[in-house]
């Protein structure tokens, strides 16, 4: 079930109802949602439904048995038993493919055949995120920074309907608390859930529908028909398509989950204002970046070795994030470059921090000059994360050189105007927002609908006919 | 003691941070708000909503409970004038009042001379160069997007050709009434003026006609039809000097449906002899010995050319492997020198 269809406007309805009717029954409230949040799996297909129940039996059988071991031994044991069980199911499912054949050719080279069988699992939705989210609680439970949960709190937890299948990726810590006690039903967020939900709505349908289909589509699709300015546009193009499309979902779930009365970690905090690398992953799918730093970086060492093996740490940890999108090179590829640029980045800074000057420096024309760099590295690795494979990353670097001073009928004012808003965007002062929120919630309330509904409308008219699924929903 | 801080994110203050509080309101409140804004949308956007339903949603009862619903809601938005500023809206984006295409306003260009099998293409396609490149046009649903792609990127790296591409998803030759191929095609004929036109499309065919009585697929009332729309496809295709290839769709993962659609392709191989169109079947490339395979060897090395999300669409190497087969064909049929 998507969120911008009619079919979840409905669901949502009723769950909303029912969600607040049983607000201060609490267990009545929690097994609601569970089953809401099962029958929204299970739209896509309900044999889903027994992979989504088979992790959070195995991280709730891997937390217990770890809260009650008294030796460090065992506790060690039943973690990596749990590690094992979640990320086998995510790699059969996400990565036996790639391997496979990847492996059956390299054996071919080396005269061994076929030792592999080649099977090519359905990839089910979701998997990515609801693992990700049950091993982070069952290491925060070995850690001791979490409590054990209750088998019904946990299943709620990993299931939630508004982050389960792009996320954000939410923590036992953010969210747990928030199941156990019950919401006040007199201080809902209308506001800032309405902004969240049409602001989404309007990302994903409008801007990134219209974008993906003007030039990133076809120049991606065949790089040799097009010009180097329609392949830049393009590449600019799918840096918007990719933040519309993401952060858009990201919104709505947000908001989603506000109108439940349950607050998220914020998601994507205007990533291409970003100064630096660092500063883009502070700013770019946030609660994933915090998953790779606190269950992946910071205990393959951190940066607490050498120089050495800080880099080993960094690019490690951003080419497994760049598998975790997907079992290709291309994403292998994505991950390298930004692992590479951080440890540029790293070094350069150590070296500043070192010769006592600040990590960056500061005059307009250098934060200026930061901005613009950083966000054409980050677009080479959108280029790379776009492709359909690394030949066709290579003709589009390629027609970048070589398709200068041809004709580029895709480059039109309403593009150009379209990426520059987006990109003027990131730049809205918070305040500015906060204003018009807080303007908006002393409104009537058939002024708030009327506006609604129109907001709604121009949404929908400008738009294209039917929804393509979320770029996200792959991963 | 070493920086803990990783290079790869830490919590900072936020610019913007979405989950502050900006208001608060009752439950029940935000719910009627919420509730009457997507009334008011549902109400003014009838018009648009009735027509997708009735274009785009498959028959059956869902379909038959939506138009049962927006019925009214559309006569109550003409009525109240709530109608107006959607229809206005869609006229001014070149589409029809209610969302749909609008038809061509090319003049035709079929005629009904050529009759099947009554005449012989034995055209010779001067040899391109540069300064007048051959003009190839690609036509196809989503499966022809995959062939289209790698296969526009082989003739426009030959330099002698131009391309133009015109591909529809969800789109094919049964249900033209959502979206209209024949005009289309006229349209892109008049407006691209192909020498060639490659062509790939039927995956979403095997379905019933709708009409007022609808027309169950696989009949033989279907049967009569598909092959009329399909042979006047392939008659605006092959017209006068011009030359058409024809694509079949492969075989696929779900043997039932891949059954059910060899009637589509069935009727589009005979179509195509009876026009003169040269058939290329895909299956020799995709699906050797004629079932499914995910996997091919190719060089030695084995890579997947269908799409393990679906088992229906190809891989940018099974595009580029048909994309092959399709230029060896181009250039055996007509006689050029692409490479």
């Amino acid at each position: 079930m998507l969120f911008p269809t009619i079919d979840f406007a409905i669901f949502f309805c009723v769950v909303y109802i029912g969600a607040w009717l049983l607000n201060t029954r609490v267990v009545a409230w929690k097994l609601w949602l569970l089953a809401a949040s099962y029958y929204f799996y299970a739209y896509w297909d309900w044999r889903f439904c027994f992979l989504l129940l088979a992790s959070t039996v195995i991280a709730h059988v891997g937390a217990t048995a770890i809260s009650r071991s008294r030796s460090e031994r065992a506790r060690r044991a039943w973690l990596a038993a749990a590690l094992v069980g979640l990320i086998g199911l995510l790699g059969y499912f996400k990565y036996y493919g790639f391997f496979s054949v990847n492996l059956t050719n390299w054996l071919s080279h080396v005269g061994l055949g076929h030792l592999v069988p080649l099977v090519t699992p359905t990839l089910p939705i979701a998997i990515s995120f609801f693992t990700f989210m049950a091993i982070s609680y069952v290491v925060d439970v070995y850690r001791g920074t979490l409590e054990l949960a209750t088998p019904i709190d946990l299943a709620t937890y990993l299931s939630f309907f508004p982050h389960l299948v792009a996320g954000p990726i939410v923590r036992g810590g953010e969210l747990l608390p928030q199941l156990r006690r019950p919401r006040d039903g007199r201080d809902v967020d209308l506001s800032r859930a309405a902004l969240l939900i049409m602001g989404g709505l309007f990302k994903k349908i409008v801007i990134s529908s219209y974008v993906s289909a003007h030039i990133v589509a076809p120049v991606f699709a065949a790089p040799a028909a097009h010009s180097a300015p329609e392949v830049l546009f393009a590449v600019w193009g799918y840096a918007i398509q990719i933040y519309a499309d993401f952060s858009g979902y990201t919104d709505i779930a947000i908001g989603i989950a506000l109108l439940l009365g349950v607050r998220f970690p914020v998601n994507f905090d205007a990533p291409y204002s970003a100064r630096s690398l660092q500063d883009f992953w502070r700013r770019w799918h946030i609660t994933l970046s915090r998953w790779l730093r606190d269950y992946l970086y910071v205990p393959l060492g951190g940066n607490r070795g050498s120089v050495v093996q800080t880099s080993r740490n960094i690019m490690l940890t951003m080419v497994l994030g760049g598998l975790w999108h997907g079992a290709d090179w291309t994403f292998v590829a994505w991950g390298a470059l930004h692992g590479t640029g951080q440890v540029v980045g790293h070094l350069r800074r150590s070296s500043r921090l070192s010769r006592g000057l600040p990590e960056q420096t500061g005059s307009m024309l250098a934060r200026v000059n930061q901005r613009f760099w950083t966000f054409q590295f980050v677009c080479l690795g959108w280029l790379f994360f776009n492709a359909s494979s690394m030949s066709n990353a290579f003709a589009l670097i390629g027609r970048l050189w070589s398709g200068w001073g041809e004709p580029s009928p895709l480059v039109t004012p309403l593009l150009v105007a379209t990426v520059v808003a987006m990109l003027a965007a990131q730049y809205v002062p918070a305040r500015a927002v906060d204003r018009a929120l807080a303007a908006f919630g002393r409104l009537a309330a058939p002024v708030q609908a009327a506006m609604l509904g129109v907001g709604l409308l121009v949404t929908t008219t400008l738009g294209p006919t039917g929804i393509q699924p979320f770029i996200y929903y792959r991963f | 003691m070493h920086d803990q801080r990783p290079p790869l994110g830490r919590r900072t203050p936020r610019r913007y941070d979405p989950t502050t509080r900006s208001g608060r309101t009752s439950w029940i409140r935000a719910g009627a708000v919420l509730t009457a804004g997507f009334l008011l949308w549902l109400v003014m956007d009838a018009v648009v909503l009735q027509h997708n339903a009735t274009v785009i949603a498959p028959l059956g009862a869902r379909r038959t409970a939506a138009l049962d619903i927006l019925d009214p809601l559309t006569q109550l938005a003409r009525w109240t004038g709530l109608a107006a500023p959607v229809e206005g809206a869609n006229v001014a984006l070149g589409r029809l009042s209610d969302g749909g295409f609008a038809p061509p306003t090319v003049p035709s260009t079929t005629t009904t001379t050529d009759r099947p099998g009554t005449t012989t293409t034995t055209t010779t396609i001067p040899q391109p160069t540069a300064r007048h490149p051959l003009r190839i046009l690609l036509v196809g649903d989503s499966i022809g997007e995959d062939l289209d792609g790698p296969l526009l990127n082989d003739l426009a790296a030959t330099g002698v050709v131009r391309v133009f591409t015109d591909d529809q998803i969800d789109t094919g030759l049964t249900r033209l009434d959502y979206f209209p191929w024949i005009a289309e095609l006229e349209s892109d004929v008049y407006r691209d003026r192909p020498d060639v036109i490659v062509g790939m499309m039927g995956a979403n065919d095997a379905q019933g006609f709708v009409t007022p009585t609808p027309i169950a697929y696989g009949t033989a009332a279907w049967k009569a039809r598909y092959r009329r729309n399909v042979g006047q496809f392939f008659t605006i295709g092959g017209q006068g000097q011009r030359r058409m290839f024809w694509v079949s769709v492969p075989i696929i993962a779900n043997t039932g449906l891949s059954r059910s659609w060899q009637l589509v392709r069935d009727i589009q191989r005979e179509e195509a002899r009876l026009h003169h169109v040269t058939y290329i079947d895909s299956d020799l490339t995709l699906d050797p010995g004629g079932a499914f395979h995910a996997y091919l060897k190719v060089g030695g090395q084995l890579v997947a050319v269908r799409t393990v999300a679906d088992g229906v669409h190809l891989t940018p190497a099974g595009g580029q492997l048909l994309a092959a087969a399709v230029m060896a064909d181009l250039q055996r049929d007509l006689h050029l020198r692409l490479r």
